[in-house]
């Protein structure tokens, strides 16, 4: 599998090796294409938001799937991203290209310093070192009167999209939703990409049995702070479309709470599979928003479902169905 | 320079003191569920937040802080009895992860329930003694010196009966070989849900001994866990004496910080405590070796 080509020949290799798969991504890039077209302006907006939050989740998986390392304060780089993209546009140059190549650097860089810190830690004391860190920066921008504090930063005015050719207008819904869908798939494929390599291979070592990849000779350090700083970066991305889309960024983007909720979304989906906790992501999205307007302690009802999915359902509905065809 | 002393630093120390047992009385119950049954129990500061609301309103129909107290510490902690049997013992000798998660949900559930109770503004309980102290002059409130009083009496009390009775032998045999400890005839299930009931109702009796000088308000638990949680690691995650020891440190840290920053800078503080002592002993102060 060892292979130093070019990142998307790679990708149409294999998918060209499997065209059964080839064929359902077609279809359901096609299937993303036409949705909005049945939809209304609000589900519209929620799809935008939920397929946002699916990069999310799939970044977390990257590392809690994949290397077996679980963040509690992977909120921390969606916030970081978000509020990266708010001064850079409101304040610098309103260039989304600029802040998508400023984002990534920012968010790396911290996801390297805390991965550096913590990684230190194994298991839950891990988890709970990157609650600490992401509190910690809840905090210092809750308290950062430059930053808006706890208003957050607002009236991020949304630029238009410079595509070369043309100027995107994303103040336009429909827009901002194939944008979000590209984001979306060319982040799966460089995801599925990272975890099918020699590195990918690694990780899932690690995973599965930490001691002996390092005594294969690995460096388990350096493979977990990479995943790490790969992940962070991703998450630093889908947070920051997430405060384009929403034209501000707020502490919530940081808030242990949305931690914990990408966590169950990437547990519901199913560890490990890229996929599933993408569509965890858009499950857990469309339920708690639609919940919401009939039901005012609607968290009842979330906090119920994450405690059914940790007793009953710990591969997750998608990790039920690959268990099913497997024939466990 | 005496005044300073006598009149900011000597009660801000005692202040500190206070806040220390308090967290410790939380902290405590955190440790000693994650020492004996591995559980990460994030839903450890919904039961403080509970027990506060508890005492709030039984003070409407028994009229007496004290038995409220004790009265608000059994409710919860048969609480904790019931949702122990019901959600934690499916999950026994999993992957702590996932109680982290159950409980993250359990915290999300009582929160809301509260404020559905209880509704979402903060309420203040009044203390049960009034009046100051004086003592080489300086001038502290009773109540703030009984808390004080009553957290040292009931962390001795523990210390007790973990180190000279025969439960406490119990649990620590659990809490080191679960494996041996049932081989030899201990009823392990029944000391994991002994440990977590007693753990949620210390956290209760903190939640009603701070309702007097803290507001009670549905989302306190969450203040009062990411604090207990940052304890429970620099002491060493399981380890008692840690846990007591850092509740105090982290005590002074942030009352005497709050004297040159404000307030929630002191907080932010008490995180970079926590990063520091990470770095330099990832197993904490007392933390077990391994993991």
């Amino acid at each position: 599998m060892a292979g130093k080509g070019d990142k998307s020949m790679r990708c149409l290799d294999l998918l060209r090796r499997n065209s059964n798969i080839l064929i359902i991504h077609i279809l359901v890039l096609a299937g993303l294409c036409a949705l909005p077209f049945f939809l209304s302006d609000y589900y519209r907006m929620l799809a935008i938001e939920s397929i946002i939050l699916a990069v999310f989740a799939m970044s977390l998986d990257l590392i809690m799937g994949y290397a077996g390392i679980a963040s509690f304060g992977h909120a921390a780089f969606f916030g970081v991203g978000g509020y990266a993209l708010g001064v850079i546009i409101k304040y610098i140059t309103p260039s989304i290209w600029l802040a998508f190549l400023v984002v990534p650097v920012i968010c790396g860089l911290l996801a390297f310093i805390i991965g550096v810190i913590s990684i230190r830690a194994r298991g839950i004391y891990f988890a709970i070192m990157t609650l600490a860190f992401a509190e910690v920066l809840y905090r210092i921008i809750f308290h950062t009167h430059a930053l808006g504090g706890s208003d957050g930063l607002i009236g991020i005015a949304v630029p238009n999209l410079n595509l070369a050719i043309f100027k995107l207008d994303l103040k336009r819904p429909i827009n901002f939703y194939y944008v979000a869908v590209v984001f979306a798939y060319l982040s799966y494929l460089v995801c599925f990409r990272l975890v099918e390599s020699p590195f990918g291979r690694v990780l899932k070592g690690i995973r599965d049995n930490e001691d002996r990849v390092s005594f294969l000779g690995f460096n388990v350090t350096h493979y977990k702070v990479i995943a790490f700083v790969v992940s962070g970066i991703f998450a630093g991305w889908s947070g920051a479309l997430f405060s384009l889309f929403k034209t501000f960024a707020t502490t919530e983007q940081l808030h242990f709470l949305l931690s914990g909720k990408v966590i169950v979304m990437n547990l519901i989906g199913g560890l490990g599979t890229l996929l599933g906790p993408m569509v965890g992501a858009v499950f857990l999205t469309f339920f708690e928003t639609i919940l919401s307007s009939y039901f005012a302690a609607y968290h009842i009802i979330i906090g119920a479902i994450f405690i059914v999915v940790v007793i009953f359902l710990p591969k997750g509905l998608f990790g039920l169905i690959l268990g099913f065809r497997k024939g466990k | 320079m005496l005044e300073y002393v006598i009149y900011v630093l000597a009660p801000q120390i005692i202040h500190g003191l206070v806040w220390g047992i308090v967290i410790a009385l939380i902290a405590l119950g955190l440790t000693i569920v994650f020492g004996v049954m591995d559980v990460v129990n994030f839903a450890h500061g919904e039961f403080y937040m509970l027990g506060a609301f508890c005492g709030y309103s039984l003070l409407f129909i028994i009229h007496n802080f004290w038995l409220a107290i004790i009265m608000a510490g059994i409710a919860v902690g048969l609480m904790g009895f019931l949702i122990e049997m019901a959600m934690f013992r499916p999950l026994y000798g999993r992957d702590p992860i996932f109680h982290l998660l159950l409980t993250f949900g359990l915290g999300m559930i009582l929160r809301e329930t509260a404020r559905l109770i209880w509704g979402g503004e903060t309420r203040r309980v009044e203390a049960p003694v009034m009046g100051t102290i004086d003592f080489l002059g300086i001038t502290y409130p009773l109540y703030r010196l009984m808390i004080l009083g009553i957290g040292i009496l009931i962390l001795v009390g523990i210390w007790y009966i973990l180190t000279k009775t025969e439960a406490g032998v119990t649990l620590r045999a659990s809490s080191q070989d679960r494996q041996m400890s049932w081989a030899l005839g201990i009823n392990v299930a029944r000391v994991y849900t002994f440990t977590f009931v007693t753990g949620v109702a210390l956290a209760a009796v903190a939640g009603v001994l701070m309702s007097p000088i803290y507001f009670v308000y549905p989302t306190m638990g969450i203040d009062a866990i990411l604090r207990a949680f940052i304890v429970v690691i620099i002491g060493g995650m399981g380890s008692i004496a840690g846990a007591v020891v850092a509740s105090l440190l982290i005590g002074q840290v942030e009352s005497l910080a709050s004297l040159w920053i404000s307030p929630t800078w002191a907080e932010t503080l008490v995180f970079v405590v926590l990063i520091v002592t990470m770095v330099v002993k990832p197993t904490g102060l007392f933390g077990r070796k391994g993991r």
